[in-house]
């Protein structure tokens, strides 16, 4: 087995609010990622999802102080290991951008709006790899060729307002690949499209993973762009990953109560007409009032009680590869079993 | 056959682009172009298109919440584009929206009970506060909203509960018909599937006829009797539910359902991925709007607008090659 390229371990954040509590946004996750793999990171809003990514980048501190702890060991590419946790402000900087780059869900607020997508391409690959502003123009164009843009030498002087959303976003990956990094986040890079474009960036994805064997971390909420993606995937709930196995296990044998439900109340266009979705009573609870014990059983319809609200349940292998937390997965029989 | 409770014949909504110191017209952005369609009492008809097709504007415009530039739009047989004020209040007893962004759609500073109840004060029913009241209680347990949360502002509820409450005040005044424009977009997955079962319940208990618009097909076939594809202000292709998803007859509607993701590793479908953006609405392709990013164009397509013609029972395309799909 290859090592792997990215190691978490016990990863958390926690919020503090003003009110003096605390918020643990993301807690206890672990979870290891080889190169030219992807592993889909899937949930509702509120899960922690997107935390979980901001974390890795070292990016929770800009809007809110949050307190990371736990580890993420990175293989750099120099060949040497180094936990990004550990790391200061500074040396994060050498590593942001240069080795792992991150592409969000709306490209045109994470896009400056008065520099060219040239400058804004330009800008990572001359602060990262020192070439000259012309090499690094040239750069620029080669990869926005190679991302499907046409006329990539017209899209280099136009302002992020004069393109459009698929558009945009190809900009966004060019500025995330620009430095050849060996991990990429996407955070939600398709929720803001329309299907058919979120069908061009889907395959451009792939491709551009063939080809440089970076691995993804996909960040999404939809279990349909999950299947198309991903090798892995774990779903989380409440800051804390809930289930966790190669995709077609966890798509066809789920054995956490959570997952199949979602999944069993999913729209979808293979499935009979007109029959009434099975949907999940309840909300998303709120990260800073989780209920005790396991935080889905006030929605779960196999819940018992003294059991599942007593304590939290943990992550417990139920086949190779394949993790749930549940205390009662063992008797509740798989599906199609 | 009964007769339609709505009936919209080649309406239009063109937008002028006015340029210059003395500003002229230079041109028009065609949002809705020559689009009919009629709906059948406690019917769902579903518009599905992406951002910029007009489902939005067509939705809209059949409220007149915007004028439509020309064209009918008839209304259990009375011209809605004619009426005056007094009869647009009348009309609007009848006829309701449900917005897309229940964070947008709600006054921030009134509580939920005023905000349904406001349609009840505008429309002179329940004058009596008692009664208007336990009107309110009714249209919340209706759409399984707690009568704790009657005097909670919008930003104490959920994503979920808002978008309740913003159907309880369209159905305040018992309408017939109901605009629902995107009502589960911006809800979760696991509340998604809520919402579409509440309005199947309501559609049923009220007698219901919805115009639910959608950019996802799958939603949409779980709700809709019919369904319409639109792209560039134009229908390409209207049907029944089934027929539009297992048969579809228009290259953007075959396109449309192979871009959907499907959540099951399994099944691997030939993907149709269209090339390049929907074109600008400002200047449409000429002859069919979708031959441009068509793999079935031929040079015909460039000359000839293609209109709607029968394809099956009840089942319409606009394309001019009967070959294809």
């Amino acid at each position: 087995m290859k090592s792997p390229l990215l190691e978490v371990s016990d990863l958390a954040v926690r919020f503090s609010t003003r009110g003096g509590g605390v918020v643990d946004a993301v807690s206890d996750v672990s979870f290891d990622l080889a190169p030219g793999e992807t592993v889909a990171l899937v949930g509702e809003s509120g899960s922690g999802k997107s935390t979980l990514g901001l974390a890795l980048m070292g990016l929770t501190g800009v809007t809110r102080p949050g307190s990371v702890s736990g580890a993420a060991t990175l293989s750099l590419k120099n060949g040497t290991r180094q936990d990004m946790m550990k790391l200061s402000d500074r040396a994060m900087q050498a590593i942001r951008g240069n080795e792992v780059a991150m592409i969000f869900q709306e490209p045109m607020s994470s896009l400056n709006p008065v520099h060219t997508v040239g400058w804004q391409i330009c800008e990572a690959v001359t602060c990262h790899q020192g070439i000259s502003s012309s090499a690094a123009a040239a750069s620029a164009l080669e990869l926005l060729g190679k991302l499907g843009i046409p006329d990539p030498g017209r899209c280099l002087h136009a302002y992020p307002h004069q393109l459009s959303g698929g558009m945009r976003q190809r900009v966004m990956i060019a500025i995330a690949l620009s430095c050849q990094p060996s991990l990429l986040i996407a955070d939600e890079p398709t929720t803001a499209l329309d299907v058919t474009v979120q069908a061009q960036i889907l395959e451009l994805l792939k491709h551009v993973q063939e080809e440089t064997g970076m691995a993804i971390l996909f960040i999404t909420h939809n279990f349909g762009v999950v299947a198309e993606v991903a090798q892995r995937t774990m779903v989380m709930y409440a800051g804390r990953v809930v289930e966790a196995g190669p995709v077609g296990d966890v798509f066809h044998a789920p054995r956490m109560p959570y997952t199949r439900a979602l999944l069993e109340s999913l729209p979808r266009l293979d499935r009979g007409f007109a029959t009434r979705l099975p949907a999940i009573p309840g909300q998303v609870p709120s990260p800073s009032a989780l209920p005790p014990g396991c935080a889905f059983h006030p929605r779960c319809r196999h819940a018992v009680p003294g059991r599942c609200d007593d304590r939290l349940p943990t992550l417990e292998a139920c086949s190779n590869d394949h993790l749930v937390r549940c205390v009662r997965w063992s008797e509740l029989a798989a599906p199609g079993s | 056959m009964t007769p339609s409770l709505l009936k919209v014949r080649n309406l239009r909504k063109w937008y002028e682009i006015r340029r210059g110191v003395f500003p002229r017209v230079v041109g028009h952005v065609k949002a809705v172009d020559d689009v009919s369609f009629d709906l059948q009492p406690n019917e769902v008809l579903g518009l599905a298109g992406e951002s910029g097709s007009g489902k939005t504007t067509i939705g809209r415009s059949v409220l007149r919440l915007i004028e439509a530039s020309s064209g009918s739009i008839a209304f259990k047989g009375e011209d809605v584009t004619r009426l005056d004020a007094n009869g647009l209040r009348r009309f609007r007893r009848q006829a309701q929206i449900v917005f897309q962004d229940p964070y947008s759609s709600l006054d921030p500073r009134m509580t939920v009970e005023q905000i349904v109840a406001e349609p009840l004060r505008v429309q002179g029913i329940a004058p009596d506060p008692q009664a208007r009241r336990r009107r309110v209680e009714s249209l919340l347990e209706s759409v399984s909203i707690s009568r704790q949360l009657l005097m909670r502002r919008p930003r104490e509820l959920s994503g979920g509960q808002r978008q309740r409450v913003g159907i309880a005040r369209a159905l305040a005044v018992d309408p017939e018909f109901i605009v629902a424009d995107e009502p589960v977009a911006s809800l979760d997955v696991s509340i998604q599937a809520q919402v579409i079962n509440l309005l199947q319940d309501l559609k049923a208990q009220f007698h219901l006829s919805l115009l639910f618009i959608s950019h996802d097909i799958a939603v949409m076939r779980h709700v809709a009797d019919r369904i319409a594809v639109v792209y560039l202000g134009k229908i390409m292709e209207i049907g029944p539910a089934r027929a539009i998803c297992e048969a579809p007859r228009h290259p953007y509607t075959e396109a449309l359902l192979s871009a959907v993701p499907n959540p099951d590793p399994r099944q691997r479908r030939q993907r149709i991925v269209l090339q390049g953006d929907i074109p600008s609405p400002a200047n449409p392709p000429s002859g069919c709007v979708f031959r441009t990013r068509c793999r079935y164009a031929i040079a015909e397509c460039a000359q000839t607008e293609p209109q709607l013609q029968s394809t099956g029972p009840d089942h319409y395309k606009a394309c001019l090659r009967d070959d294809v799909p």
